[in-house]
Order: structure tokens, then C-alpha cells, then sequence
């Protein structure tokens, strides 16, 4: 039992940090229809500038952590406007692919700028943890299920009670009526790329947190995103948090005990078994669990 | 079917091509074709003469390794271990006194594809590669080099490349390692403990499993869970929960992507593991960051040669002094100090060559079988190199401890410096 | 939105050719104008001559450049033809490798068995695959696809007696068509290297395969697949079965992919599991996605020309940026500096394909359509 609750904690922390990565391809998918590669680098970034500011500038955590997300909203608002604007109109493919050509680029600049040495965060988080009855908890895996909770209920704030918000969603739903009600598009598209570079930095700070350190390779979780991004819905922020809940229980759940009951799958099973989870789902609703249908048009 | 005039017309066109394309062939320029790099390189006076990679005066080596992508963290420091080496060495004069080095780095990205290619760029550039970095590359690689009688350095430390007649390998293997490592620990207050594993299911993990079934046989100590991840994976919550009872020390083998995560969960539990980790487990930021008190009480790394800044081996007093000359910024750390070691050997490969006068392909083949004892100056224990099948790699392994506050030796300190097991002494090679 | 893969935007005059054919059998001829006739003889003694004048090296990349372009060609029918964006291709690619190394090296079976295996073993898998891309649309099949990365990983990790599991395998499958041996080339008393053999295998095939996708896009399934791209319900009132032409795609595209990685196998000589799978696999998939891309979508001579683009491009800016001293750059021999100039290659190509389709986002083909049309109209153009 005891295993059991360790695993879902575990995959609940897990499904976190994949929850934060996925809003932020969801916030962009929303406003634009564009699966954003570039994500992935946002993360790193994040990670990076929360470093820069926290442990080379010296500002506290917290502040840092704040900083940090301004920076990542405006890199995402630069690389909208210098990069992605020129590109409105164009076929989804050609912007995906510009987004990897960012992705290549951030890539390179990030162990050019800071180099490849893990760095500490210095995150007060740490390696702490609670103990409840038998089980472990970490403070760092509470705060990351802490900040999604909190992003959560700012995002249904933002888009239920402003203005703004409401903007979005019109957006998402058909631009050509946004457009014909005077809702500027291209503000929208710009606060998302904003909303969708402060999601990543905090992204990156939950997954360089808790000793994991900042490094390079953090980009590799925002891949293992993906499962979880599709299976609650291309274009629903709650969605992506589902998804990466449940993405991260199942991959937990399977690593514990798929060896010992189903060694017959092979070894590494847990990471082909978020895919499963995904196919399963998606041939029983082929928009996600919350995805918005697609109206099929003749 | 009734042939058109454009269809035989066209045949025509197509028959003159061809005879007038293949009346050219071997036309190609002086460049390379030849392949199997043979030929020239050979005289009787004893002075190697030109041939691909030298030029008279300057002998050309290569080195594939990924620097950029994510193993750049391995590959950097790697490179310019060699690097500094040959720079050095140039200024004392070179190879055999007189010949100057100069290394041609090509970037793999860590792809065996792409690392292919670097090597078709470098063979008709290089008398041989300094450093191939990664088991999955060298093993790609090895099959056109067995072609072309190509001699690399891997800088990977399976016990595979023993045998190979094309490879220099460095320093004593994983499986020696492993070994030595837990002699140490049933030296030291773990006989008739239990030793449990956590390894990557890759070749690299094989090695370490390898070692350490070896070393059961032979020590005090009983073998419990091995737990295997995937080489992808970096969440070890599940193998870390197999190992948490019942173990009292835990062999891991693991590169830092799994490493870091495994070490910051366990330091979050506090786990009353004794961990003895593969030298590739380490990263110095398991010692600056949240783990380092955990790690200080809980980790010791089985490597090898000297703690850094160790000024009695000669061979650190070298490299010291070669960093500050050359690459001042250079921070402790074990690839570089790796990298050094691994020139080092090229250098002794390539004086052989030289004495035998035949600094081409083949030559270098037969330099190999005959070079005989390698003594790294205490960075990396004494390598007995010659036909394959009577190579003897070092047996010598050094227990490192880590120390938060010692950042000017990497965090490293050292318990036993190039120990040598029994066990380790006994091991036998695979043929 | 989504389903718009062939842009409308900034449509061109399109020029008839000068020649009007005078029959409709003429129209549907492969080569029909003078101009293409001297295409094809020219590209014919380049074919032949090339490896006489270039190097090993050269000849290497370029041969890899043949084998990603037999693999483009085959995403373009299913992505730029019918629509179907897919993420997987590396899978496909591994399986034709992993068919050369059992086949070919494991049964010694020769060249003409093992290579149309290939072929028939990608079709089946890709049939398999096939009936996901009727539930799933646009993105969400696009990340499915990467899917199977991981279950192919899966699969090529522990499915030891066939592809030796992480040590990897061999796969220089036997390159002999009768006493033509590729490996080993001799004619008119020459001998040739086996990177010279290599660059004609590879092209060979690209030419088959290239001439094969022209008959299928230009003839009844062609159409039926353009159809359930722009628009699949009016494809489907009118009797285009989406099944079959979806399901179809799949497996052409999947048997092309199938016979790149075959040819990728003796190329390789040796692969292992981390060359398809995962991550790495992604990166590949994603490589072969922006062939068809950069090269021009829907078209096969762009996915031919993306190919050479793609792979051989990294090469060219690394020999150019060996030979040149760039300030702040360290060299590929050391020294000093804040950037490698290894990343600094990687930088230049990540521009070049932004700044390349902020420029033409219709791909290379189409600029090459807007320069020809520059010069037919000159001194009129504008």
C-alpha cells in the first residue's frame, strides 16, 4: 500500500511538471493552431534566467522566480513579433517548422551563454521533504502541484471574469467573428505567446528545482509532454492538466509495478505506455478529452 | 509496341552518356579514393615519410565527439583534455621530439549517423582518431574502420574493446571499476552486507553487471535486487522504492540524466544507502547543489587517478601546469582529466610508429601490437598494450568521496588512491 | 486551418508550356517538353559522372542525401499528396534498416530479395498503422505518430535475435544485382570504391522510386489523394474511398520510408536502436519533414531537392566555416573564443531554414518556378 501511494505521488509530481509544459502548447494551439517547438527552449530558458537572476544577480527566490517569468513572456512576445507575426496566413507546417528552426537556435545559445554544467537552482525547496504517516512527500513535488492548482484557477479567472480573456476564448472559437466583433487578434495571439513564456519558466523552475538542477536536458521532459498535451485536447488548458496527470500516474503506476507483474512487455516499458494511454483514448475520442471538435466541412 | 522516334532517340543519347561518362572514370582528382589508406609512409632510414594525415613535419589526428546536443557535458571537457595535452606537447617539441601535432575535431551531436560521416570527413585527413565518444558510435564506426585499417581511441571504457586490433582503449574497464569499488566497500564496513544494483539496460550497464557478479564470487558480500532502466528514462522513483529495503549498498550505473533526479530523491527520503556509482554517474552538480550533504554521507564514486591538484603523481603536476598554461578556465573534472590521459597514450602510440618509421595506417596497426607498456605518470595505471589477444588493461581503480566544500578538486576527495583489488587482480578478459 | 497544407496565398500566374501538347495522351506523357528530355540527359551524366570528380566524402553525404530523398518522396505522398502529417517516419526507416540487417546480413539473402522485402514489410506495417489516420485529424495524428518512436524503441530494444537488442546490428546487406556488386565496382578496367558504388545505388533507387511516386500522383490515386486532402467529405460524396486512398497512403509511404533505411543499413554498415527511437528518432522524423518543406511540398522533385538540402547542407557549412576564420569563433583545431564553431553551424542552419521560409514559405521548388518565370519573361518581368 504504502508502494502505491508513493507511486501516485510520484506520478501526480510527475503529471505536474508535464502539466505546466503542456499549457504552455496549449495557450499557443488555442490562439493560433500552431503546435509551438520553440516551447521546449522556453523551458530551458526559464530555467536559466530564474538561475541568472537568483544565484548571478542575487535577487531572492521567489523575486527571481518572478522575474523570470516576465523574461519568459518577453521572449515569447519577441519571438512572436520578430519571428512568427510575418508567418500569419501561412500553412500550420511552415510555422511548426519555424518553430523548430527557434528551437535549434535556443539549443545552441543556451550551453554557449551558460555552458553544459548542470548548475544549482538554489531553490529554497531543495531536497526537503514532509513525512505523512509511511509516505515521503517533497516539498519541492507539493510546490509543483502548488503552482499548477494556482495557475489553474488564474487561468479560469482570467478567461471567465476579463475581458481579455473572453477575447481569447472568442478567438479560439472562430477568428473571423472575433475579428468581425473588433477583437484585436493579434494582441491576442501576443498575450499568449507571453502567457505561454511565463508558463515555461515556471515549468523550468519545478523541473530544474529539488536538486534536479538546471541543465540542458530539462528540454527532454517538455517531448515527454506530448501524450499529455493530446490527450486532454490540443485547445483546452484544463485538458492539458488532466492529461498530465494522468500521463504521469500511468507511467508511475507502470514503472512500479509492470516489471514484477508484466516483465513480458520488456524493459522500459513506462515509457512506450503514456503513447498507450494516448491511442487508447484518442480512438474513443479523437479530439481528446476536452478537445474542441473540429466541425468537418464540405 | 511500336518504338517512337523520341524512345530511340533517346536510347541513343542514353548509350553515348554512358560510354563517354565511363570513358572518364578514374578521372577523379588526386584526392583519397584509394580507401584503404596503404601505400606509402614506409622507408628504411628510419624518418616516417609522408603519407595521409602527415605531411613531413605535422602528424594530423581526429576526433569525433559530440560537441554540441546534450553529451557535449562529457564531450567538451573530453576534448580539450586532448587538446591541452597536444598543446603541450607541442611545446616541448612534439611527437618523437620533432613532429608537431594537430588535432581535427569533428562535432557527432552524439548521432552514430551523423558521427559516420565525420569519420568519412577525417580518413582522408587524419594518420588516426585521438577520440571516438560513445559505445553505440565506436560500434558503428568500427566497420568501416576495420576497412580502411583505421586506429581510434575510444573514450568509453567497455571491456569489448580490449580485443579490438583497431582501438586503443584507455584506463582499466567498468567491470574493474565495479570490483575495485566494492572491495573497497567490503573493506570498509560492508562484508557480509547485502549489495544491490541499479543499471542502465544498455552495454554500458551490462559492463557494470558484469563486474559486480564477478566480484560476488569473489568477496564477502550477497548480491540482492538489480533493478534496470531504460536509457531513456530519467525517473527512477520505482527502481529507487526496489532498492529502498534490504539493500545496505547499492551499485549504480547511470549517466548524470538518471543520476541527478535518482540522487535527489533518495537525499529527499534521506535513504540509508551506501552508493558506490560508475565514474559516468558523477556531475559536480550532485555536490553543489541540494544533494551535497546527502552525497557527502552516502556516495562514493569508483574511478580513477588522482585527486585533482594532487601535485606528488607527475602526471597531475603535468596536466596542472599544461591547464594553466593552456586553458586556464578549465574547472576540475574527470573527463578532462580523461582526455589528457587519453592524448597521452596516442602520443606513446604515435612515438612507436615513428621509431618504426611508418607513421601510415598500417604502420600504426603494427605500432600497437608492438608498443608494449603504457605508464599514464599515475594518472591512469600502467596499460599493456600488443597483439589483442595479450593486451592487459590496467587493474587499478581510485575511491573518491565527495566534500561540498573542496571546489578545487571537484568536489572530489579522494579514500584510495589506484587501488588494486585482489578480485580486480584475478579478473579475466574475454578473449 | 489546419487541414490547409498547400498554400492558396500569392497565387502565380501559371504559365502554359510553350508547346502545347496536341493530344490529351501527350498530357499525361512523363516528359513532355524538350526542356525536360535534356533535364533528364543532363541529371543522367551527372549521375554518371559524379562519383569520377568528387571525393569519398562528398560522395558519401551525397549518397545519404539519395537515401533521405527515397524516404522524402514517400512522406510527401502521404504528408504533402494526402494530407496526413506524420511524426514516425524514423520508425519506418528502422524497419527497412532492421529488414537489410536480418535478410540481408542474417540470411544473406541478395540485394534483389532483401531490398523489395523491405519495401513489402514497410507497406504491411504502414497498412497496419494506416486505419489510425481515419479516427485522427491533422495534429492529433501528427503526435500519435511520434507514438510510434517510442513503441518502435520499444520493440527494437528487445527484440534481440532480430535487431541485437543496444549492441546494435550489422546491416551491410549484400549490394550485388547478378555480377554488378556495388561494394566493389569494376568496369573498363577501373575499379571502384565502395562510396562510389554506394552514391549509384543510392541515386538508382532514388530515380525508380522518384519515377514510380510521378505515375501514382499522376494518375487516378494521385488525384483521389489530392481529393482527401483539400477536402475529404466532397472526396468522399464523390465516391473517393477514404479508407482506401488514407490507408493506401500509409503503406506506399511507409514501403518508400522501408527502402531508404534499407539503403541507410548498408550505407550505416551497423545500427542500433538510438538511430530510429525516441528522441533521436524525432529529430530524424522532424529532418524528413523539413525536406518536404524546404523543398516544396506536394512535389516529388522537392522532396528530392530538400533531401540534398537537409542532409547535405550541415556538411557545406562546416567545410565553409573550417576554412574561414570567423572572429569569436572557435575552430574545429581549438583556440580561442565565446562560440564553437560546432554550435555556430547549427545556429547558421536554424536561420536558414527561418529566414528561407519567412522568404518562400512554397519551398525551393517554387522559387526555382519564380525564377524561371523571371527569365521566360524577360525583358517584361517585373
Amino acid at each position: 500500500m504504502t508502494k502505491f501511494l508513493e507511486l501516485c505521488v510520484q506520478g501526480i509530481a510527475t503529471g505536474a511538471q508535464y502539466a505546466l509544459v503542456a499549457l504552455g502548447f496549449v495557450i499557443i494551439y488555442r490562439a493560433t493552431g500552431v503546435i509551438n517547438f520553440a516551447q521546449a527552449g522556453f523551458v530551458v530558458l526559464g530555467a536559466y534566467l530564474a538561475y541568472d537572476f537568483h544565484i548571478t544577480l542575487g535577487v531572492p527566490f521567489y523575486p527571481a522566480l518572478a522575474l523570470a517569468m516576465l523574461a519568459g513572456a518577453l521572449i515569447g512576445v519577441i519571438v512572436e513579433a520578430t519571428v512568427l507575426r510575418r508567418l500569419v496566413g501561412q500553412p500550420p507546417f511552415v510555422v511548426i517548422m519555424i518553430t523548430i528552426g527557434v528551437l535549434t537556435i535556443i539549443e545552441q545559445i543556451v550551453p554557449t551563454i551558460w555552458g553544459a554544467n548542470p548548475l544549482p537552482l538554489g531553490d529554497p525547496w531543495g531536497v526537503k521533504s514532509k513525512k505523512v504517516g509511511d509516505i515521503v512527500l517533497r516539498v519541492s513535488d507539493l510546490w509543483t502541484i502548488g503552482i499548477v492548482f494556482g495557475v489553474v484557477v488564474l487561468f479560469f479567472l482570467f478567461f471567465r471574469y476579463t475581458k481579455f480573456g473572453v477575447a481569447m476564448r472568442a478567438t479560439a472559437v472562430d477568428l473571423e467573428a472575433a475579428l468581425a466583433q473588433g477583437i484585436s487578434v493579434r494582441g491576442v495571439v501576443a498575450v499568449s505567446w507571453a502567457i505561454a513564456g511565463m508558463v515555461a519558466a515556471l515549468a523550468g523552475v519545478t523541473l530544474a528545482g529539488g536538486g534536479a538542477g538546471v541543465r540542458p536536458d530539462i528540454e527532454l521532459v517538455a517531448f515527454a509532454a506530448f501524450p499529455a498535451i493530446i490527450l486532454g485536447g490540443l485547445d483546452s488548458p484544463g485538458g492539458a492538466v488532466v492529461g498530465g496527470l494522468i500521463i504521469g500516474l500511468a507511467q508511475s503506476l507502470t514503472a512500479g509495478y509492470q516489471p514484477e507483474y508484466a516483465s513480458w512487455l520488456g524493459q522500459g516499458f513506462n515509457l512506450v505506455m503514456p503513447y498507450f494511454v494516448m491511442i487508447i483514448v484518442l480512438m474513443v475520442r479523437p479530439y481528446g478529452l476536452f478537445g474542441q471538435r473540429q466541425v468537418r466541412r464540405a | 509496341m511500336r518504338r517512337t522516334r523520341s524512345t530511340r532517340s533517346g536510347m541513343a543519347v542514353f548509350a553515348v552518356t554512358v560510354t563517354l561518362a565511363l570513358a572518364f572514370a578514374g578521372c577523379r582528382g588526386g584526392s583519397s579514393s584509394s580507401g584503404s589508406g596503404g601505400g606509402g609512409g614506409k622507408t628504411k632510414a628510419g624518418a616516417p615519410s609522408p603519407t595521409t594525415g602527415f605531411d613531413g613535419t605535422t602528424i594530423t589526428l581526429g576526433a569525433i565527439s559530440p560537441q554540441t546536443g546534450l553529451a557535449q557535458i562529457i564531450g567538451m571537457p573530453l576534448t580539450n583534455g586532448n587538446r591541452v595535452f597536444f598543446q603541450g606537447l607541442n611545446a616541448r617539441g612534439g611527437i618523437a621530439g620533432k613532429y608537431k601535432v594537430n588535432l581535427e575535431v569533428r562535432d557527432s551531436q552524439y548521432n552514430s549517423n551523423i558521427a559516420q560521416q565525420n569519420y568519412s570527413d577525417l580518413r582522408d585527413k587524419v594518420v588516426m582518431l585521438a577520440q571516438l565518444l560513445g559505445t553505440d558510435i565506436t560500434n558503428a564506426v568500427l566497420t568501416p574502420m576495420r576497412q580502411d585499417n583505421m586506429v581510434a581511441s575510444p573514450a568509453s571504457l567497455d571491456a569489448e574493446w580490449v580485443r579490438n586490433p583497431n582501438l586503443l582503449p584507455v584506463a582499466a574497464p567498468y567491470q574493474i571499476q565495479a570490483i575495485n569499488g566494492l572491495s573497497y566497500y567490503v573493506d570498509h564496513g560492508g562484508a557480509g552486507k547485502t549489495v544491490c544494483m541499479i543499471r542502465e539496460d544498455s552495454l554500458y550497464g551490462a559492463a557494470g553487471e558484469a563486474g559486480v557478479r564477478y566480484a560476488q564470487q569473489h568477496l564477502n558480500f550477497k548480491l540482492g535486487t538489480i533493478a534496470k532502466f531504460g536509457t531513456a528514462e530519467t525517473d527512477l522513483t520505482a527502481q529507487l522504492q526496489q532498492v529502498s529495503s534490504g539493500c545496505d549498498a547499492v551499485f549504480l550505473v547511470a549517466l548524470p540524466t538518471a543520476s541527478i533526479p535518482l540522487f535527489s530523491k533518495a537525499a529527499s527520503q534521506n535513504a540509508n544507502i551506501r552508493w558506490i556509482g560508475q565514474a559516468p554517474t558523477w556531475v559536480s552538480l550532485l555536490a553543489s547543489g541540494a544533494t551535497g550533504a546527502y552525497m557527502q554521507q552516502h556516495y562514493w564514486l569508483a574511478s580513477q587517478g588522482p585527486e585533482w591538484g594532487d601535485t606528488s603523481v607527475p602526471g597531475m603536476k603535468q596536466m596542472l601546469d599544461d591547464i594553466a598554461k593552456y586553458s586556464p578556465s578549465q574547472k576540475p573534472d574527470i573527463y578532462f582529466s580523461f582526455g589528457y590521459v587519453q592524448a597521452f597514450t596516442v602520443s606513446k602510440l604515435l612515438e612507436k610508429a615513428v621509431a618504426l618509421g611508418d607513421l601510415s595506417r598500417p604502420g600504426i596497426m603494427k605500432a600497437l601490437d608492438q608498443l608494449g607498456d603504457v605508464d599514464t605518470m599515475g594518472l591512469a595505471g600502467i596499460y599493456h598494450y600488443g597483439p589483442p589477444a595479450s593486451r592487459v588493461p590496467p587493474r587499478v581503480s581510485t575511491i573518491f568521496a565527495v566534500d561540498p566544500a573542496a571546489a578545487t578538486t571537484g568536489y572530489l576527495k579522494s579514500l584510495a588512491t589506484n587501488m588494486e583489488s585482489d578480485a580486480a587482480r584475478t579478473f579475466p578478459f574475454p578473449k | 486551418m489546419a487541414a490547409q497544407l498547400v498554400p492558396t496565398r500569392r497565387v502565380r500566374r501559371v504559365r502554359a508550356p510553350r508547346t502545347l501538347p496536341r493530344r490529351p495522351a501527350d498530357r499525361l506523357k512523363l516528359f513532355r517538353t524538350p526542356t525536360q528530355k535534356l533535364t533528364i540527359v543532363v541529371l543522367l551524366v551527372v549521375y554518371i559522372m559524379l562519383p569520377n570528380l568528387l571525393t569519398d566524402f562528398w560522395l558519401d553525404v551525397l549518397a545519404r542525401c539519395g537515401l533521405a530523398a527515397v524516404g522524402a518522396i514517400g512522406l510527401n505522398l502521404l504528408t504533402g499528396y494526402t494530407g496526413q502529417i506524420s511524426l514516425g517516419h524514423a520508425f519506418f526507416i528502422g524497419c527497412g534498416a532492421y529488414v537489410a540487417g536480418y535478410f540481408g546480413v542474417q540470411q544473406n539473402l541478395p540485394l534483389a530479395a532483401w531490398l523489395p522485402l523491405a519495401a513489402v514489410i514497410g507497406a504491411v506495417i504502414g497498412a497496419v498503422i494506416g486505419p489510425f489516420a481515419l479516427r485522427l485529424r491533422g495534429d492529433y495524428l501528427a503526435i500519435v505518430t511520434v507514438g510510434l518512436l517510442y513503441v518502435g524503441a520499444h520493440i527494437f530494444t528487445n527484440w534481440t535475435s532480430v535487431t541485437g537488442g543496444h549492441a546494435g546490428t550489422a546491416t551491410a546487406a549484400p549490394v550485388a544485382i547478378g555480377p554488378i556488386d556495388f561494394n566493389h565496382l569494376h568496369a573498363f578496367g577501373q575499379i571502384y570504391t565502395r562510396r562510389q558504388g554506394m552514391f549509384w545505388l543510392c541515386w538508382g533507387v532514388v530515380a525508380i522510386v522518384a519515377l514510380i511516386a510521378t505515375n501514382i500522383v499522376r494518375s487516378r490515386p494521385g488525384r483521389a489523394m489530392q481529393a482527401v486532402r483539400d477536402q475529404d467529405v466532397a472526396a468522399e460524396v464523390v465516391g473517393v474511398s477514404l479508407t482506401r486512398y488514407k490507408i493506401g497512403a500509409f503503406a506506399v509511404s511507409s514501403a518508400f520510408a522501408a527502402v531508404a533505411g534499407g539503403l541507410f543499413g548498408v550505407v550505416q554498415q551497423f545500427v542500433n536502436p538510438t538511430d530510429f527511437g525516441g528522441a533521436p528518432g524525432l529529430v530524424l522524423s522532424i529532418s524528413y519533414v523539413a525536406m518536404i518543406i524546404i523543398g516544396g511540398i506536394a512535389t516529388i522533385r522537392g522532396a528530392v531537392i530538400g533531401a540534398v538540402l537537409v542532409v547535405g547542407l550541415p556538411q557545406v557549412i562546416q567545410h565553409f566555416s573550417e576554412q574561414t576564420h570567423i572572429p569569436f569563433v572557435k575552430s574545429t583545431t581549438g583556440g580561442s573564443g565565446v562560440l564553437s564553431v560546432f554550435a555556430l553551424n547549427q545556429i547558421i542552419f536554424g536561420l536558414l531554414i527561418i529566414v528561407f521560409l519567412l522568404f518562400e514559405s512554397r519551398g525551393l521548388v517554387a522559387l526555382f518556378e519564380r525564377a524561371r518565370g523571371y527569365f521566360r519573361s524577360w525583358p517584361f518581368s517585373r
